[in-house]
Parts: structure tokens; C-alpha cells; sequence
């Protein structure tokens, strides 16, 4: 049964094509795109019961077929892509309803759906691969869809940086297969021995999966990338595209003998990614990059989950802030549809209840305070871990709640009166109410030492206010053409590849 | 001696070099090729068995198949790209005029 | 864009052979090397052929926008519901037809009815890319 969340979604996506083509009324397409959201969630409450579950496609024997499966591991996956998705697709109807081709965007979307569903549920290495790609084919072209100025820009940037990672990948994939002859996450386990060539292809594979997911030194086309796209997209770009990656790392960490040695470096740049996306966002002015920045600083915590071999916390913080980060780039885009503009300082949210309630509840939610699901998956990440590490992520949190407190002291500033569509009001606020339910669902309690955490955050951001860091104009741009941009990242993403492989010699 | 694997990664390595020193979009997009070509050398390659036969009909010895279909696919995903990726190109020019 | 009376010429002379070699590795790529995204491209080439021969205005009265998306659209559909008629029988993707003798056409169950929609899916998104592109290029 576990193939038919995939196919669902495909159908429907190329029936909503053909209708397009046809020219039928957009009333009808939209039906179709909606029931083709859907209609995974139908098929997920079919077999939920039996999770944990496994199955080999077209019912060959295991070592020939590809093998999906659902587990404790990527359900978490599976359910924040769903619950997402459906919150997005509501969102986007209303969005992309004056749009000119919205059934091509629509079918977009859809393969997107399918692309992230066919990822998550796959145990072979190549087929992962091949999802992801048909997820990022189309984020690409979504991106491209904006008529922002420099959206094209960052969506060329995006594909080459991409594709050449994907292709790093599959180059890491091919030498595990020369070394053990299966591409089954399962089977690769059980036949690998140690060696060099398995080192030299976990380097290579982390490093490109390092780069689609967006970490520090391979950041540099997440900001652009997740800003310029249409708000829904952006929410499903930073929300769960961003996952797939560490879905893969998790594979991989599953099937091949990674040193302690090369861990460590993981957690070393897990770190930095942490703390760069933090100072950035505390500097920044544009609220949607804003909030790609912080999702640089949020990845760097589910990569944190995976060195330290704690494969549940790092599950749970990727769907804690899957649903939190989508909600909150939903929400804004409510803002910013309402009063056309994107800098922090002339946004408000005092004119709308609801968008401020849900801005509040996930801006505590993203700092890890208790009564929210970010608590319970930051309190799995801390299982374990040292003394000292523990320490410097309350640092961290800190610094995550300074820089969501200058986001609502701009937002709350200023008065403005204005009217927000409806439907784009509501999904980002019914998914900040689930995240409050189901944090109380893990049983999360309001904790006292949070009440410490988000005083020391207000004091730290008065003080950084006092000194005038926040209010300077810090503008740093390139100012150089596409293809020289290219030819940098492309050299540190090389040099960042040779470093990572030299740390198994 | 040299083989179809070694072959292969080096002109991935040239399609990499491409990439870090070439400012025109499209020499940019043509170099993403070039790795492509080297990727399907190297697996190609990889699969292959000295003497083996087409895996069609029941023989002695063949080749792997699975290298070549897995290929195909990538061969796939690597046309839809470039041909997004000229697209995008095109707009960015009209764009920037 | 035109090219000289002996390309074009040419150009029509070979274009309906392509199709009938995309045909054959359409139907026989479960017996010998070819399958569907092979032959999608080869019928793609034959339409490809006849724009750089007789420019693209000409080509688009023949083989329209809309047709050829509809062909597109119209074969992933099939494949998509081929995949889940296997479910009643078993899993996505069974293969459920009957079995013929090794060796003739029929022996692959469902798989040549995947290869011709591949085909003719490939064919036709290959036609539309080149549309699209020279669309946007002739306008500029």
C-alpha cells in the first residue's frame, strides 16, 4: 500500500496538467489540486495502524526490487510534510488565484507532493535521489515563477548549486555500490566492511546532502533562494525541502561506518551553523530572509541530532521546526500581501488578532520555550549530550529568542490598519495551534527555566539595542554577476568537500 | 593503465573546473554536462565485465545492467535540468535588460 | 529560419522513417537494446529535424501547442494508472497480463504499454521544451 501515497499525488498532478491543457474552468482544476493534496492523507489513514511497515515495489524479491517502507523514523517526516502541504495548499489557492498559469503552478506543487512523499518513504539509496531530485526540479521552477526582481537569479543559482551536489552524490552512491554490490539502505549494512573508498564516498555523500540541506559554509543559496520565492513555496522550501537532505543523512548514517572521528567535525560545523545564522539574523533587515537565516541556524541543530548519534532528537526537532518554520513563513506572507513590504520596520501586525497570536506562539515555539512541540524536540536533542556542549545550545536559544524578540518589537511598533485575506489567515494560525497541542500531546509542562531564558533574551536584545548594533544599516553585498557568484560558492563548496575528506586519513 | 572509471572521474573533475573558473551561464550549464558525461563513464564503466554479453537473452557471463539503467535515469533528470536551466537563463537576460 | 531546398527535402525524406524506427524500439524494448526513453527521443528528433529545416512557425501549424501537451499529459496519465491497476492484482506496478511465449512481442505483460507511454511522454515533453525555448527566443 505504501506506494500509493506516492502515485496519488503524481496522478493527480498530471491530471491537473491535462485539464490545463484542455482549458477547462480553473474551478475544476483547483478541485483536482486540492483532492490531489489530499488525497496521501487518505491513503496514510488506510495503513496507519500497521505502522511500523515494509514492502518491495512491484513485489520482487528484495534484493532486485526497490524497498519503501514507514517506521518510527519517517513518519515523523511523512506527517509534517502532510499536515504542511495541506496547510500550504489551502493557502496557495487563494495566493495563486489571479495568477495567469496557475494550473501549470498547481501541478508543480503536486509533483513537488509527490517528490518529498517518494523521498521520505524510500530505503534505497538511488530512488531517494531520484525523489529528491523531482522535488528540487520542481522548487526550481517555482522559484523561477516569481516576478520578484533577482527571483531567476536565485533560481539559477540554486539549480547549479544543486545539481552538481546531486551529482556528487550519485558519484558516492556508485562507489558504494562498487564496494558492495546493493543500493539498499538495509543490505548495504549488512555487506560493508570498512574501507577507503566507503570513507572517501561518506565524504562526498555529507558534503553534497550538506549543501542541499543548507548548512554554514554551504549556505550561501538558501537566503536568496527561500526569499525571492512565492510565499507558500517559501514555506514548503524552508519548512520540509530543506528535510529530504537530512532524511538522506540519516540513511546513510544507517548503512555505512562513519568514524568518530568525522562525527565530530559534523557536530564542529552543526556549531557554526548554528551561531552564523544566528548573528545574521539579528543583523538583518528583509523579513523573509530574515527567516531563512533562521532556518541556516535551524538546520544546524537536526544536523547536530545526527552527529551525536541521537536519531530521535533529530527527527523530532526536523518536524517541530518543519511545522513551525512553514507556519511562520505562511503567516508573514499574510503581512506582506496585506502591506507590500518586505522590511521588517515597516511591517505590523497590530491591526490582526490572529496574526499576531500565531506570530507570538511561533516565535516562542522556534526558541524551544516549553509549552510548544520545539521544546520537547530540543529536550530529546539534549538526551545525552555533554556538560559543556548543553551550555553553549542554551546560548544558542538565547540568541534565537533575542533575534525573534527584535521581530516582534518591529512588528508591534508600528500601527497599521489592514485587511488580510482570510484563508491565508487561517492555516498559518491553525497550524501554531497544533504546534501548542501537540506540544502539550508530548507532555510538555511550563518550565521556570524558560521564563529565565526569555528575560536574559529581552534584556540581550535591550542591551544589543542600547549599543546600536540593531539599528546600524549593515548592508553587505556582491556586487558581481551571477557566474562569478557561482565560481565562488563552487570553490568552497570543492575546498569544503576536500576538507571533509581528509578528516578520514 | 588507465580506465573507464579513473576516465570518468577525471573529466568529472573538468566539468568541476569548469564550474569554479567559467563566468558565461551557458559554458556554466554546458560544464554541468560534461559532469554528467563523466558520471555515466564512471558507471558505466563500473558495470562492465571483461567479455560479458548484452543482458538479454540467458548467457555466460554479462554485463551488470544496473549501472546503465540507473544511468538512464540520471541522463533523464540531467535533460530536464538543462533545459529548465537555459529557460531560466533566458529570462534572467530578458530581465536584466 | 529556412534552411536550402536539399535539407528540406532531406529533412521530410527521413523525418516519417525516425518515427517508424521510435515505433520499433517503442514495441520491442523488452526483446532488444532500446525502451521507452530512447524512442521518445528519436520521435522527438524526427519533429526536431523538420523545425531546424523548416523553421518553427511552419512546424507549430502541424503539430500543435495544445496537442502535443495533450499527448504529454494524456500518456503520464495512462502510466500513472497502469502502475495502480497493479494494485488489484497485487502491488503497484504488477505485472498482470498474461505471459506469452519467450521471445514474441506479447511475453512482456504490461511492459511494452509502459514503453509506448514512456515514449510518447518523452516525445512529446522533448517537442514542447524545444517550443518553449525557441518561443522566447524568436520574441526577443
Amino acid at each position: 500500500m505504501i506506494p500509493l501515497l506516492v502515485a496519488c499525488p503524481l496522478l493527480f498532478a498530471f491530471l491537473v496538467s491535462l485539464f490545463d491543457v484542455l482549458g477547462v474552468r480553473a474551478k475544476i482544476t483547483r478541485f483536482l489540486f486540492l483532492t490531489g493534496a489530499i488525497s496521501p492523507w487518505i491513503v496514510f489513514f488506510g495503513i496507519r495502524e500497521k505502522v511500523p511497515l515494509d514492502e518491495i515495489v512491484g513485489g520482487y524479491a528484495k534484493t532486485a526490487g526497490i524497498q519503501v517502507s514507514l517506521d518510527y523514523i519517517n513518519v515523523y517526516f511523512m506527517l509534517a510534510e502532510l499536515i504542511l502541504f495541506f496547510a500550504v495548499s489551502i493557502y496557495s489557492i487563494e495566493y495563486f488565484s489571479k495568477h495567469r498559469k496557475n494550473g501549470k503552478i498547481y501541478s508543480l506543487l503536486l509533483l513537488m507532493h509527490t517528490g518529498l512523499l517518494g523521498a521520505f518513504i524510500s530505503r534505497d539509496l538511488f530512488n531517494y535521489y531520484i525523489y529528491m531530485e523531482i522535488a528540487s526540479v520542481s522548487a526550481f521552477a517555482l522559484i523561477a515563477i516569481s516576478e520578484e526582481k533577482g527571483a531567476k537569479r536565485a533560481a539559477y543559482k540554486y539549480l547549479i548549486l544543486s545539481l552538481t551536489a546531486s551529482y556528487l552524490f550519485v558519484f558516492a552512491v556508485g562507489m558504494i555500490y562498487l564496494k558492495t554490490g546493493y543500493l539498499n539502505a538495509e543490505l548495504i549494512r549488512g555487506s560493508i566492511l570498512p574501507s577507503r573508498e566507503i570513507d572517501v564516498a561518506a565524504g562526498i555523500a555529507f558534503s553534497a546532502l550538506l549543501l542541499k540541506a543548507g548548512v554554514f559554509p554551504l549556505h550561501s543559496w538558501l537566503p536568496d533562494a527561500h526569499s525571492k520565492a512565492p510565499d507558500p513555496v517559501s514555506a514548503l522550501l524552508s519548512g520540509i525541502v530543506v528535510k529530504v537532505p537530512v532524511y538522506g543523512m540519516l540513511l546513510l548514517y544507517l548503512s555505512l561506518p562513519l568514524t568518530k572521528r568525522f562525527l565530530t567535525v559534523l557536530m564542529v560545523v552543526a556549531f557554526a551553523s548554528i551561531f552564523f545564522g544566528i548573528v545574521l539574523m539579528i543583523v538583518e533587515r528583509n523579513i523573509k530572509k530574515f527567516l531563512a537565516y533562521s532556518t541556516v541556524s535551524q538546520m544546524g541543530y537536526v544536523v547536530l541530532g545526527v552527529s551525536t548519534s541521537n536519531i530521535l532528537g533529530s527527527v523530532y526537532y526536523a518536524f517541530a521546526h518543519a511545522l513551525i518554520k512553514g507556519a511562520l513563513f505562511l503567516s508573514v506572507g499574510a503581512l506582506i500581501r496585506a502591506q507590500r513590504s518586505k522590511e521588517i520596520r515597516n511591517l505590523s501586525y497590530r491591526g490582526d488578532a490572529i496574526l499576531m497570536l500565531s506570530i507570538l506562539i511561533l516565535s516562542l515555539a522556534i526558541g524551544g520555550v516549553s509549552p510548544f512541540v520545539g521544546a520537547y524536540g530540543k529536550s530529546l536533542l539534549f538526551e545525552g549530550m555533554k556538560k559543556p556542549l548543553e551550555y553553549i545550545l542554551y546560548i544558542a536559544g538565547i540568541g534565537t529568542l533575542v533575534a525573534f524578540t527584535r521581530l516582534n518589537y518591529y512588528l508591534l511598533k508600528s500601527r497599521e490598519n489592514f485587511n488580510a485575506y482570510s484563508l491565508q489567515r487561517m492555516p498559518p494560525f491553525l497550524l501554531s495551534l497544533l504546534v501548542l497541542a501537540l506540544g502539550v500531546y508530548y507532555g510538555q509542562r511550563i518550565d521556570y527555566m524558560d521564563f529565565v531564558l526569555i528575560v536574559s533574551a529581552v534584556i540581550g536584545f535591550v542591551l544589543l539595542r542600547r549599543s546600536g548594533i540593531i539599528e546600524k544599516d549593515i548592508r553587505y553585498r556582491f556586487s558581481k554577476t551571477v557566474g562569478e557568484e557561482i565560481n565562488i560558492f563552487m570553490t568552497v563548496f570543492l575546498l569544503f568537500t576536500l576538507f571533509l575528506l581528509l578528516q578520514n586519513f | 593503465m588507465i580506465n573507464a572509471e579513473i576516465a570518468g572521474i577525471i573529466i568529472m573533475l573538468i566539468g568541476l573546473y569548469g564550474l569554479m573558473t567559467k563566468k558565461d551561464l551557458i559554458k556554466q550549464v554546458l560544464a554541468i554536462n560534461v559532469i554528467s558525461t563523466g558520471l555515466v563513464l564512471f558507471f558505466v564503466g563500473m558495470g562492465y565485465v571483461e567479455g560479458g554479453e548484452v543482458p538479454i537473452m540467458p548467457q555466460q557471463t554479462v554485463v551488470d545492467p544496473l549501472p546503465a539503467t540507473l544511468m538512464l535515469t540520471t541522463l533523464v533528470v540531467d535533460v530536464a535540468i538543462t533545459s529548465l536551466a537555459l529557460a531560466i537563463i533566458l529570462r534572467m537576460r530578458r530581465d536584466e535588460r | 529560419m529556412k534552411m536550402s531546398t536539399v535539407v528540406r527535402t532531406t529533412t521530410k525524406l527521413i523525418s516519417p522513417f525516425l518515427v517508424t524506427y521510435a515505433v520499433y524500439l517503442m514495441v520491442y524494448g523488452h526483446l532488444s537494446p532500446g525502451g521507452g526513453f530512447q524512442a521518445g527521443v528519436v520521435l522527438a528528433v524526427s519533429v526536431i529535424l523538420l523545425i531546424t529545416s523548416h523553421g518553427y512557425k511552419k512546424v507549430r501549424k502541424r503539430f500543435k501547442f495544445k496537442e502535443v501537451g495533450m499527448i504529454e499529459n494524456i500518456s503520464a496519465v495512462f502510466l500513472v494508472s497502469l502502475g495502480l491497476i497493479g494494485f488489484m492484482f497485487g502491488s503497484f506496478f504488477y505485472n498482470f497480463l498474461t505471459k506469452g511465449k519467450f521471445g514474441s512481442v506479447i511475453s512482456g505483460g504490461i511492459i511494452p504499454l509502459f514503453n509506448v507511454s514512456i515514449g510518447l511522454k518523452v516525445g512529446a515533453a522533448f517537442t514542447f521544451v524545444f517550443y518553449i525555448l525557441l518561443r522566447w527566443v524568436e520574441s526577443d
